[in-house]
């Protein structure tokens, strides 16, 4: 019987830029990716594989530093003499000023360092074939030149008209098992979630051949979770109201664990004040992490009865609501917030950013 | 512009009389004749005075003098008035002048502020034009309702729709703005300016969160250019590491070839050592065998040699000259012989020494000469006697002949002729032969003839001249033909004889010139010959004596230089004979010195010959020796060279050390075995260090650049923070922009929406009028529109849906239509300026009860909402009881009663304004129309 432990995308040293947080939160996260790959060591430890297989983007390579190189060399030596195998991916791709490349790695580990085939024995029953990027693109059908026919740019069908029992692939964040009854091939996803759009939880695979055959399973590793939650507003007259209602989602355990993200909707009281940065300061700490509260609320203002009137507010929405008709739906977003800047400013109500 | 306090000390039928007048809704209530429609007006008139237009003064007048006070002396009154801005003023009016003089002061400080608004015409203080920006024309129309005009907005005498429309526009041009919008533009650009900022504020938001992203910006770009480098450096690593090998295989193979080249290069040594032992062991061998002819004098050949060669010349020489010297010799012994007959001649001849053989040239030629001239003389002696030969017969005839017709000329001759041919006819025949003879004679003596006869006839002529003169015509004219045929014929003999005789004469005289000559050369050839003959007589002889003298002389010269070219001849056989025996001399006497010289030498004696020959051989073997000396020591030196200092042991050691070398090299790789190269060991002595050095090169930069990459990213940040970074300035940027953008557009809007409200006041009263006469009507009519090119009013009949002019309506609705239209401007004015007080004289008296309760509460409704002050008078009751229920205790409103004031009659009032007190009418302006009370 062969083990083994295969995981992928876990982006180290990856930024967090597309996400609003500050700068200590984005460390924190990296720590977060860093403390996976110790977890996923331990894992293989523990469950005494034969071998730890890394299906790409274990770090990206335009960000990470000799500092993590050693640390991905120091886990993986926790293993020996356990082999690890390590395709490298489009994102960490084996490259002369890569770490895979400067660095020296434990006689343990094993970097595929072409895009042809190289063939590992791990048991007199089992041989791994391993490839790994050379550039960022791939372009060619590895499989082809496998006596199969797949990386990504290879289709089902040519993984299951191949002559391998099981492919374990890297490069979509969320687990894949495909076929989902009889698996032939999988992505697990990346060990840790790196954006809210990866919600839900995160895997390892565990690979098991025994004389029947190979077996799947999926192992959670994650322990950070991504939440959005969106909260109607709507008959709340004041931010103390809106400030309990996001304070309740945190009696939910889960939530408050979470990475939270809070987006407050429907039509407010038009004398509420609404102050978004004071509101994020005030509930921040009772979640693990609460994203910048995102306002899609819509405007207090009765639009209809204002253009109705003779006053130059009147007109002044008349003017604006004739121009949003007139502009292209790119602009409308900037004519929405004039809008509602210029009605508080006739209300003489403190104006503050959307 | 809120009233707040009138004061009248006299206007019309008002005297003393002071209110404060409230800030929202004021009614003045009483009876008729207690004073309101006055009140109203002198409102009106402290607001605008009595000025209407530029030349209006009479109409003006008439409209001061129509509220010239009844009793009381003073017609001033006065007015204060507060702003929207807080300011407060006090208007005084004196209206008794002319220019009923004007002072605006303000109340707070107390300053007069009349020279502000700058004065108008007769003395006007235009305070209201600059402060609510409406002329009382404008105002009278919208604000100013007084008794039964209410339907009368325009027309006679009043605002036209245009001029309306223009106010309207011109006040909403205007920088009085509305105060709220004003106000929310004020706010926008406050945080515009503070919340986001621009490139003039450094420290505003937009332009930190821009520097911010700026820098975060520059730093990424550094951490790339680092990481750049430090990918280029993995790439050079890679690439000198290859070097590397490659320059480590080239040495690998160099080393071998030099190996092997050096290894040839020894053998070749070691082969050589060999080939020069078996030299020097023959040349020892030459040496020992010439070791006695080592001291031979070898050194004395070179003078030897040239001795023999001297004696071998010399001897030759001598045997070679041997046949013409014994020629030589002969030959001196036969000029011997000679010379001595020569010798001989000489002195036999030596009288001749002196002769001067040099002149027979001249005497050759004076010979000549003289038997020349005796041939010419002989010759004509001859001619000269076969002349008188043939003259001698003809002489006689000719000396006859010559006195008769020698001197016949030419005519002489025609004459005859002529006399011949005249007389005698007969004789013609004659006279042709005669004639013909004479031409022919003429023509064979030719012209020498002719002149010859002429000469002669003419000498015979002259002869006769003197006879032949005397008679001046010939006389031959008149002979007879006879003797004319004979004279003819005479003159022809004569002319026939006469040349013989003349050249026999000449020939006589030619021979006499020639013998003179002959003796004058005779004579000169003697002179010539004197002295040197001795005898002259003989002219013939002495020549050939002369002759043989010269000859003899000539010989000796000759004899003589023979002499001298045999002596000359001898001398130099002699010479020749001498030198010749003088060498033979020499040559025995060289052989002598040399036979004994080599005797010596060689140490036996001989023929010359013998002992030269026996002297060569040993000089040769002498060299052999030398040359066996000077082998050996080459070969010396040689072998020096080869071996370098090292000892044959030594090189057969290093030999020993290549090919273990070699054996080494192929054992590290096998390939190298057989490989060639035609280069020398020195080319790939030179190849190996240039590679060992460039091998040397590379890995010092291998092992920089080693270090370099480890060390060049530290002490910068991580590539992801500064990414964030860079999102988080770029989204702040953004958001700020954007929020700039909508605060620039909220603020652009604003502007231009007061101006654009207000521009177009037609909708806006519209929905003014509509509301209201909703209101008014309880709902019956809700739809008011107004056509702002002639303020006419339309509603919409709620039973047809029809659109109608509201004129057609009851004069209830119509009166409230144009009530709602009047405040429904001012209104609108209001918005955009100072809000206008509405002043309205019982505008309601068409209205029943319960729509005077909907419109007063609309009218409230404006006072309370829209900050709006209406100052109402009426005597309706209804109205008063409104106001009780509904104002009676708000701040806003007050109602003032009015009380009747009785039998009073102004002092100067026009007869109409008399005729009006006495029939108990309120005097008015302008009332046209209307029910009044
Ligand atoms: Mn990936």
């Amino acid at each position: 019987m062969v083990r083994i432990l295969h995981f992928a995308d876990l982006h180290l040293d990856r930024s967090f830029a597309g996400l609003s947080v500050a700068p200590s939160e984005a460390a924190k996260r990296r720590e977060e990716l860093r403390a996976a790959l110790r977890r996923i060591v331990d894992l293989a430890l523990e469950l005494d594989v034969d071998a730890l297989t890394v299906g790409g983007d274990l770090y990206e390579h335009e960000r990470a530093g000799p500092d993590t190189g050693n640390f991905i060399a120091s886990e993986f030596a926790r293993l020996a003499p356990k082999r690890v195998l390590v395709a490298p991916g489009n994102h960490d791709p084996y490259v002369p000023d890569s770490l895979y490349w400067r660095l020296e790695w434990p006689p343990n580990v094993h970097i595929f360092q072409t895009m042809s085939w190289e063939p590992v024995e791990l048991s007199d029953t089992l041989t791994l074939w391993g490839a790994g990027h050379r550039g960022p693109a791939v372009r060619d059908n590895l499989l082809a030149t496998l006596n199969v026919e797949a990386g990504r740019p290879f289709t089902r069908e040519d993984i299951e008209r191949s002559s391998v029992d099981f492919a374990l692939l890297g490069h979509y964040h969320e687990l894949r098992l495909r076929p989902q009854d009889a698996p032939r091939y999988a992505y697990p996803g990346s060990p840790e979630p790196l954006d809210f759009s990866e919600t839900g939880d995160h895997y390892v695979l565990l690979l098991t051949a025994n004389g029947q055959g190979l077996s799947c399973e999926p192992r959670k590793i994650n322990e950070v979770v991504y939440q959005t939650s969106a909260i109607d507003i709507t008959g709340m007259s004041t931010s103390d109201a809106i400030r309990k209602a996001i304070c309740a989602l945190a009696e939910d355990e889960a939530a408050a664990r979470a990475i939270m993200r809070v987006t407050l909707t429907g039509q407010p009281e038009s004398d509420l004040d609404l102050d978004l940065n004071a509101l994020l300061q005030s509930t921040h700490d009772r979640f693990r992490y609460l994203d910048p509260i995102i306002d899609k609320t819509d405007t207090p203002f009765d639009l209809e009865q204002i253009a109705e009137e003779s006053t130059t507010r009147g007109a002044f929405a008349r003017m604006l609501r004739q121009e949003m008709a007139d502009s292209p739906p790119a602009d409308l977003p900037v004519l929405q917030n004039a809008l509602h800047y210029g009605l508080r400013a006739f209300a003489g109500q403190e104006i503050r950013r959307r | 512009m809120k009233l707040s306090r009138i004061e009248i000390q006299a206007f019309g039928c008002l005297s003393d009389f002071a209110e404060d007048i409230a800030p929202g809704l004021h009614i003045f209530h009483g009876p008729n004749e207690s004073g309101k429609s006055t009140l109203q007006q002198a409102v009106l008139a402290l607001l605008y005075g009595f000025y209407e237009g530029d030349r209006a003064k009479a109409t003006e007048n008439a409209a001061r003098h129509r509220f010239v006070p009844w009793k009381h002396p003073r017609y001033t009154a006065r007015l204060e008035y507060e702003l929207q801005d807080g300011h407060r003023y006090l208007v005084t009016r004196d209206f008794a002048g002319d220019d009923n003089p004007t002072t605006v002061s303000d109340i707070v400080t107390g300053r007069p502020v009349t020279d502000d608004f700058g004065r108008g015409r007769h003395g006007n203080v235009p305070f209201m034009r600059k402060q609510l920006g409406m002329t009382r024309r404008v105002f009278e129309s919208c604000a100013f309702v007084s008794q039964g005009e209410l339907l009368q907005i325009t027309g006679e005498g009043r605002v036209t729709p245009q001029e309306m429309g223009d106010a309207i526009i011109s006040l909403a041009d205007t920088s009085r703005r509305d105060v709220s919008a004003q106000k929310a533009i004020e706010r926008l650009s406050d945080v515009l300016r503070k919340q986001v900022g621009g490139p003039a504020a450094r420290a505003t938001p937009l332009p930190v969160a821009r520097n911010h992203l700026a820098a975060a910006r520059r730093e990424l770009e550094e951490i790339d250019r680092v990481r750049q480098e430090v990918a280029a450096d993995a790439e050079n690593l890679e690439r000198a590491k290859e070097q590397a090998h490659t320059i480590e295989k080239s040495i690998a193979r160099n080393h071998y070839l030099l190996c092997h080249t050096e290894l040839g290069e020894l053998e070749g040594r070691r082969n050589r050592l060999a080939r020069l032992d078996e030299q020097g062991r023959h040349f020892q061998q030459q040496l020992e065998s010439t070791s006695s002819f080592a001291e031979f004098p070898a050194a004395e050949r070179e003078e030897l040699v040239r001795a023999s060669d001297s004696v071998g010349e010399l001897r030759e020489r001598l045997v070679s000259e041997q046949p013409e010297t014994e020629k030589q010799r002969r030959r001196l012994d036969e000029l011997t012989v000679r010379r001595q007959s020569l010798a001989r001649q000489e002195s036999e001849l030596a009288r001749f020494r002196r002769y001067p053989a040099e002149r027979q040239p001249d005497i050759d030629a004076l010979v000549q000469h003289w038997r020349h001239a005796e041939t010419i003389y002989r010759e004509s002696e001859t001619r000269a006697e076969m002349a008188a030969r043939a003259a001698a017969p003809l002489r006689e005839e000719h000396d006859r002949l010559g006195p008769e017709v020698g001197a016949l000329s030419q005519e002489d001759v025609r004459m005859l002729t002529e006399r011949l041919r005249s007389p005698a006819r007969s004789n013609r025949g004659l006279i042709r032969l005669l004639l013909a003879a004479v031409t022919a004679v003429a023509r064979v003596v030719g012209r020498a003839a002719r002149s010859a006869a002429r000469i002669l006839l003419r000498r015979q002529a002259s002869k006769n001249s003197a006879s032949a003169r005397e008679p001046q015509i010939s006389p031959l004219a008149s002979i007879a033909a006879a003797e004319a045929s004979r004279l003819l014929q005479a003159h022809l003999r004569y002319l026939e004889v006469a040349p013989v005789i003349q050249k026999q004469e000449a020939e006589q005289a030619a021979t006499a010139r020639s013998l003179t000559n002959r003796d004058a050369a005779a004579a000169q050839l003697r002179h010539a010959l004197e002295g040197l003959v001795d005898d002259l007589t003989d002219l013939e002889s002495a020549c050939a004596q002369f002759s043989a003298r010269a000859s003899s002389r000539k010989q000796l010269d000759v004899i003589s230089s023979q002499l001298e070219a045999l002596d000359t001849e001898s001398e130099s056989l002699r010479d020749t004979v001498n030198r010749f025996m003088a060498d033979g001399e020499r040559l025995r006497r060289q052989e002598n010195q040399l036979t004994q010289r080599l005797t010596v030498i060689v140490g036996r004696s001989g023929t010359v010959d013998d002992l030269f020959s026996a002297f060569e051989a040993a000089c040769g073997q002498h060299r052999l020796h030398l040359e066996a000396v000077r082998s050996l020591r080459e070969i010396e030196n040689t072998l020096g060279i080869v071996l370098e200092g090292r000892s044959p042991a030594e090189l057969d050691q290093m030999i020993g050390r290549r090919q273990a070398e070699i054996a080494a090299c192929i054992a590290g790789n096998p390939s190298l075995e057989g490989a060639l190269s035609n280069a020398g060991a020195e080319a790939l002595k030179e190849t190996l260090a240039r590679e060992e050095r460039q091998l040397r090169d590379l890995e010092l930069r291998i092992e920089s650049l080693g270090t370099r990459s480890g060390t060049r990213l530290s002490g910068l940040r991580s590539r992801a923070e500064v990414e964030e970074e860079i999102q988080q300035h770029t989204n702040e940027v953004a958001a700020l922009e954007e929020f700039g953008r909508a605060l620039t557009i909220a603020h652009d809007v604003i502007d231009k929406a007061m101006t654009e409200a207000h521009r177009n006041f037609a909708p806006s009263v519209g929905r003014f009028l509509s509301d209201g006469l909703s209101r008014v009507t309880g709902g019956r009519y809700h739809k008011g529109m107004l056509d702002p090119a002639t303020f006419r009013v339309t509603t919409e009949v709620p039973e047809t849906g029809l659109l109608v002019d509201v004129d057609v309506l009851s004069q209830g609705t119509q009166a409230a239509a144009y009530l709602l239209l009047r405040v429904g401007l001012a209104q609108h004015m209001s918005s955009m300026s100072e809000p206008v007080p509405l002043l309205l004289d019982d505008p309601l008296v068409d209205l029943d009860d319960l729509r005077i309760d909907n419109f007063l509460d609309l009218l409230l409704d404006l006072v309370r909402d829209r900050n709006l002050q209406i100052l109402l008078f009426t005597k309706d009751e209804a109205t008063r009881r409104w106001f009780e229920r509904n104002c009676a205790k708000d701040p806003y409103c007050r109602i003032t009663h009015l009380q009747p004031i009785a039998g009073r009659v102004p002092v100067g009032v026009s007869r109409r304004v008399q005729e009006a007190a006495r029939t108990g009418e309120q005097p008015r302006l302008q009332m046209d129309g209307g029910s009044g009370l």
